[in-house]
């Protein structure tokens, strides 16, 4: 067992217990008395799962909840059934009910009425992706309607804590080891997605439980994609996105490496996307517009003749959130926020150029008084494999 | 069964044109249209979530992305993907769909400009996924197409792709074919001093290297039950169980260690399949494996699954559990599995089979 991540880890459990009465003080605020923190197990990195979250446990099943009053111990339930071992040892709280599936909604109900809390002021937690059949069910089963305590988790989460903040250093770890194992094992005549399939599974054997990867070639290419069964030839550029989780914490770097030594275009095009992120990451203070952001990113490339490309489809969003915990911040020019000291993202302004195709140039940061500070060892360069 | 969802369906993506030519889904489309006609519908909508596409959607568009699908009477259906159009240059290359539209101003919105290009103008339109969306997404969907009748079809055309399609067997068996040399793979591992977790991702590393597109396994890594890959084990327990399910161009198949099928595990697969006819009740194949099992195991084997069935989506219709009325459709594939999770005795086995009219067989 990597024993750098044991349950046990006082970290850890120092941390979860501040979630917690973070969680009860938001609760007072809002005048929720059952706040039903709830996860789908979907684990898209776009979607939250507040119940992961609060408890620390990953789901399988379809259904999770952790049920938090003002005082009492938080009771969790999780589906399916024999899933209860692995639930006991890594969530947090000692209560836990484990149901298969297709009975959640009575369990949940026999545990709200058994603790006599029907009749509380109740509100729920269920992430942005929450599917419709269960954000419609709840009032079924808490027995009268709930508000959306959605944003409660979407704040808390935001700036990371020290147990969330491990977790991603350690990602980030295994995310540059990988790229390294990248550039040192594949080579032409590789099937694309061999060379991606040994990258995930080094990423497995260093501790990364899943994995967001995009992984694709092309002489000129358009975007990232899935791997497919192309041959990769001298010349072909190739593009990852390399998004390692340990303890649900997700990381990405965004990566590009020529096959071949790189044409004096390509490095200037790849320099020119680099001092756009480099820029992007100076603006971003606590405090600062997450458009402004956005502005000081697009502003050089802007300079270089390529304003036409800064928008879609040559490219989607200049950075994200990929936490299970808090989406923020979407680093788009739509998103009204400011940036928060401590929140952590990627930021990366991957495009299409057209004199030289799709290039990545990402790098998970966490905002500083000092600005957005890179979270790897060393920042992104346009990659040679020979 | 249930494993851990990732992140994001991630490996081999490429259409083959050889085993799923552009014809099969004009045919599979055409089978859909006639069940419109005779449903009085005016279309249909598939909605996928966008990391995993389910197989409601791949049926008909063989897409390996999310989104929604519109099938209407007539004509050619509309793949409707989310995002400002940056993936369409590599999703046109891996579905016959033609005409695809990016939904940037949303589902709904995008929907309706479509049927109104087709002069579909009113009545009833199937909904398939509904449960799935958003309440967000099914609120913009609804209020964008104001003028139609909103009626979940999922139930009626989940039911019409039950028995699979020759084409269907064939991806699945070649599915079925990582699966095993995934598991074998892994087996190999432990043999040679290897610990569970090592074995799990050897078995993962020869899926993707041999074409799975996605890859779940579970494996007895630390204490009494199968868990997901978390972190490194130091120690082997012996003796591995270890359940990988493959995704091969959409079509899934699963597959266990041959070590860890014994016992009364194997005793009850074999009683499933010999029970699985056409018109039998699933429940009563259920019954039949549960009854090769000790009664200790018997719930624990009931939590595991004792299967369901199979094709495009890991789990699909119907279940196998000893309540269920829903009989059993020649030509539909089935997993049958039985897991005995005791702490004198491990073993899981399983089986995928063609239910046909004089046997059931072995993939």
């Amino acid at each position: 067992m990597n024993t750098e991540f044991v349950s046990s880890d006082p970290l850890r459990i120092k941390c979860y217990q501040q979630r917690l009465a973070a969680t009860r003080q938001r609760m007072k605020q809002d005048g929720i008395e059952l706040l039903v923190a709830y996860g789908n197990g979907r684990h898209s990195f776009v979607g939250t799962n507040p119940a992961w979250w609060l408890s620390g446990f990953k789901q399988m099943g379809p259904h999770m909840a952790v049920l938090v009053t003002l005082d009492a111990e938080p009771f969790v339930v999780i589906t399916p059934r024999w899933d209860e071992e692995r639930a006991s040892e890594r969530s947090v709280f000692r209560q836990l009910a484990a149901c298969d599936p297709q009975d959640f909604a009575d369990t949940m109900k026999g545990v709200i009425a058994k603790r006599g809390l029907g009749r509380a002021r109740m509100s729920v937690a269920g992430g942005l992706q929450m599917p419709r059949a269960i954000a419609e069910g709840w009032r079924e089963i808490l027995g009268s309607a709930a508000g959306d305590a959605d944003l409660i988790f979407t704040e808390l989460a935001r700036p990371r804590d020290e147990w969330s903040l491990k977790c991603t250093r350690a990602a980030v770890a295994i995310a540059e080891q990988g790229y390294e194992h990248l550039l040192a094992t594949a080579r032409p005549g590789m099937y694309e997605h061999v060379v991606a399939a040994e990258l995930e599974t080094y990423l497995r054997g260093l501790g990364a439980e899943d994995n967001f990867q995009l992984l694709s070639a092309s002489q000129h290419n358009r975007s990232v994609h899935m791997p497919t069964n192309r041959i990769l030839e001298d010349g072909d550029v190739l593009l990852g996105e390399i998004t390692p989780a340990v303890e649900g914490e997700y990381i990405q770097i965004c990566r590009t490496a020529v096959f071949g030594e790189p044409t004096e275009l390509q490095r200037a095009k790849f320099a020119l996307l680099d001092s756009a992120l480099r820029a992007g990451m100076a603006a971003a203070k606590p405090g600062v517009p997450v458009a402004d952001v956005v502005q000081a990113i697009n502003r050089p490339i802007s300079a270089a003749g390529y304003a036409k490309y800064t928008v879609p489809p040559y490219m989607r969003t200049r950075g994200h959130s990929m936490s299970l915990g808090s989406m923020d911040p979407e680093i788009a020019t739509s998103c009204q926020s400011v940036f928060e000291k401590n929140s952590v993202f990627v930021m990366h302004p991957n495009q299409y150029l057209p004199d030289t195709g799709y290039f990545m140039c990402g790098e998970p940061v966490i905002i500083t008084d000092a600005g957005a500070q890179p979270l790897t060892s060393r920042m992104g360069e346009l990659g040679s494999i020979i | 069964m249930i494993a851990m969802t990732p992140v994001l369906s991630r490996g081999y993506t490429f259409w083959d044109r050889a085993l799923f030519p552009r014809d099969e889904f004009e045919e599979r489309t055409r089978f859909v249209q006639r069940n419109l006609k005779s449903d009085q519908l005016a279309g249909v909508i598939i909605w996928s979530q966008g990391y995993h596409t389910n197989g409601d959607l791949a049926f008909l568009s063989g897409n390996p992305t999310g989104g929604a699908l519109l099938v209407t009477e007539e004509g050619e259906p509309s793949l409707f993907v989310s995002g400002g159009g940056r993936e369409q240059y590599f999703l046109r290359m891996q579905t016959w769909i033609e005409d695809m539209h990016s939904t940037g101003g949303g589902l709904g919105k995008s929907i309706a400009e479509s049927l109104k290009s087709r002069n579909v103008q009113g009545g009833t339109l199937g909904i398939v996924g509904f449960d799935l969306m958003s309440a967000a997404a099914k609120a913009e969907l609804a209020a964008s197409l104001s003028g139609f009748s909103l009626i979940d079809y999922e139930p009626r055309y989940q039911q019409s792709r039950t028995a699979k399609r020759p084409r269907e067997v064939l991806a699945v068996k070649a599915s079925l074919d990582i699966a095993r040399e995934a598991v074998s793979a892994g087996e190999e591992v432990f043999a040679n001093g290897g610990t569970n977790a090592q074995a799990l991702v050897e078995s993962e590393r020869i899926a993707r290297r041999l074409g799975a597109r996605d890859f779940r396994a579970l494996a007895n890594l630390e204490g009494t039950q199968l868990r997901p890959f978390e972190r490194i084990t130091r120690s082997p327990i012996a003796p591995l169980i270890l359940w990988v399910a493959v995704d091969h161009y959409g079509y899934w198949a699963e597959a266990v260690n041959r070590s860890a099928c014994r016992s009364a595990a194997s005793r009850a697969v074999n009683a499933m399949i010999a029970c699985a006819r056409p018109g039998t009740e699933a429940g009563a194949v259920a019954r039949a494996g549960l009854a090769e099992l000790p009664t200790s195991a018997q719930s624990g084997a009931l939590s595991y699954g004792l299967g369901s069935g199979c094709g495009l989506s890991l789990e699909e219709t119907p279940s196998i559990e000893p309540g269920s009325k829903a009989k059993l459709v020649e030509g539909a594939l089935l997993t049958l599995r039985a897991c005995v999770m005791e702490k004198a005795d491990a073993a899981f086995c399983t089986a995928m089979v063609q239910v046909r009219a004089a046997e059931t067989i072995r993939l």
